[in-house]
């Protein structure tokens, strides 16, 4: 019995990904929504990009921002070769519209895989360049990126989808199903660390997140930041089971994009809150207003 | 076909996994008992599969290398940089906080980077306490010499600008935490801590 239930677990663990025609809706909500949200971050820091990535005008020298990041290596390495064919004016002039463009084409399914590597290098080159300015949202956005390189995000409502018709095959992948569970352990972790903390139990980290010169929030009640310390701890701990289960699935989605919005709102991280809420809404929103289900099973 | 995307899905899972869990065993040790655990088979795995050169390459490409940016243990309090400019006879020209930053988001990223500065400095305390030999002596200097540099060179283009001014003052500061039960009532400005402060000549 037990060497039965063995053998069966991985023939389980791929049968996870079956999958269950709602593909369609997911890589399409997902490719726009992400390239949208990219593009809104871009333009809403455009006066602001040149002293964060470009050749002279940086708040600080771009090699010292860079130096005691992860990245070192590679973007040093990268770096010094643009030096050695003294391309820097010419790389620092034409990345960001090489950036942009790449990401209106993955936003209209134009050679989407392509799009979707040179939006990814050409992210991962600019923002870790300045990694010690980077919060969640870049590291989300990362995550994004490849997702859209390894799903195939363009086989539908897509440039792609016109011009290439072999791609009218259905997917036979259920690729929300790893979003899903990415998310599930990002929300569990993030939940448990928050457990073993005492001052989320009693409101003085969120006086902590939301303290500053710039707000006065920091006036609020004592009881309704415990009362959302708490909240915000049993959310994430609990998410995997609470979206697991279809009864508390709608009120937990429900929760956590009111918490990611008032996480925007008051923090001022409206990027960040954008992503987490399309993460969430394309791990386990309901995707069915399009009309798909059928034209899946053609 | 789906049989091998299957296996690359649970394996690109399986990392995150792991690594989520190393680094929130990670994170708790380091805040309550400053140093890191030995983590049976994941600590194996994070140090000799995970931050191997070309696995290394791998988890940058799709992001999980990195946390996720929420608030979590040991939750810190708003950190922001502000200059001074001083002219000839020491008196105040002009005090600035937003270091030519003029959107919301390219601001919140920079008050994220005062953030990290203030890690860099604390971190580098510790290692100075942890460091009863000297072994460190070499490690602690480049560090703090990293900082000597980021103030300088975060004032340097803008007091340059200003020609009456003379030196430059960079103060880190950060809110006092304070525990909300029993702060004096319900002050609508949190104090403010200097964490550290330099001053540089402005030519």
């Amino acid at each position: 019995m037990l060497l039965k239930k063995w053998t069966s677990l991985p023939g389980d663990a791929i049968r996870l990904f079956d999958v269950n025609y709602n593909e369609k809706n997911f890589l399409v909500f997902f490719r726009i929504t992400i390239c949208l949200i990219a593009l809104y971050d871009l333009v809403s820091t455009l006066a602001d990009l040149g002293l964060l990535f470009s050749q002279s005008g940086t708040v600080l020298p771009q090699e010292l921002i860079y130096l005691p990041s992860e990245y070192f290596d590679q973007l040093n390495w990268f770096f010094k070769t643009i030096r050695r064919y003294n391309a820097e004016p010419v790389f620092f002039l034409s990345i960001w519209w090489v950036y942009f463009g790449s990401l209106l084409a993955l936003l209209l399914g134009l050679f989407s895989r392509v799009s979707a590597i040179i939006v990814l290098v050409m992210q991962l080159v600019i923002f870790r360049s300045f990694a010690s300015f980077n919060y969640g949202y870049d590291n989300f956005l990362t995550m994004s990126f490849f997702y859209c390189v390894v799903f195939p995000v363009g086989k539908y409502y897509s440039l792609d989808k016109k011009i290439f018709r072999r791609l009218a095959k259905p997917v036979i992948f259920n690729y929300r199903r790893v979003l899903q569970l990415h998310l599930c352990m990002v929300y569990f972790f993030s939940g448990i660390s928050k457990v073993v903390d005492y001052n989320w139990w009693n409101g003085n980290s969120i006086w902590r997140s939301l303290a500053s010169l710039y707000n006065d929030y920091a006036s609020m009640p004592p009881i309704l930041m415990a009362i959302a310390g708490i909240g915000v701890v049993f959310l994430e701990t609990f998410y995997p089971i609470l979206v697991y289960k279809k009864v508390t699935r709608k009120i937990t989605i429900i929760l956590v994009i009111v918490m990611h919005l008032g996480i925007g709102f008051l923090l001022d991280l409206y990027a960040f809150a954008a992503i987490m809420i399309v993460w969430n809404i394309s791990a386990f929103g309901s995707l069915t207003s399009l009309k798909t289900v059928n034209e899946n099973n053609q | 076909m789906k049989k091998r995307l299957a296996i690359f899905f649970l394996i690109h899972l399986f990392i995150v996994f792991t690594l989520a869990i190393c680094v929130t065993v990670n994170s708790f040790y380091l805040v309550n008992y400053h140093r890191e655990p030995r983590i049976p088979v994941l600590g194996y795995l994070k140090e000799n599969v995970y931050e191997n050169r070309y696995f290394m390459n791998y988890l940058i490409f799709s992001g999980i290398n990195t946390g996720y940016g929420f608030y979590g243990l040991n939750t810190s309090t708003e950190k922001m940089f502000t200059i001074e400019l001083y002219d000839t006879g020491k008196k105040l020209i002009l005090e600035d906080a937003f270091f030519n930053f003029k959107t919301m988001s390219g601001f919140s990223r920079f008050r994220g980077f005062a953030s990290s500065m203030a890690n860099h400095i604390s971190d580098t305390q510790g290692i100075k306490d942890r460091d009863k030999n000297g072994a460190g002596k070499e490690l602690i200097r480049t560090r703090e010499l990293y900082v000597e540099k980021i103030f300088k060179w975060l004032g340097k283009k803008i007091a340059g600008n200003v020609p009456s001014c003379a030196y430059y003052k960079i103060k880190l500061n950060t809110i006092v935490p304070v525990d909300i039960w029993q702060k004096p009532g319900n002050k609508e400005t949190p104090d403010i801590y200097v964490i550290k402060e330099m001053d540089f000549p402005a030519r």
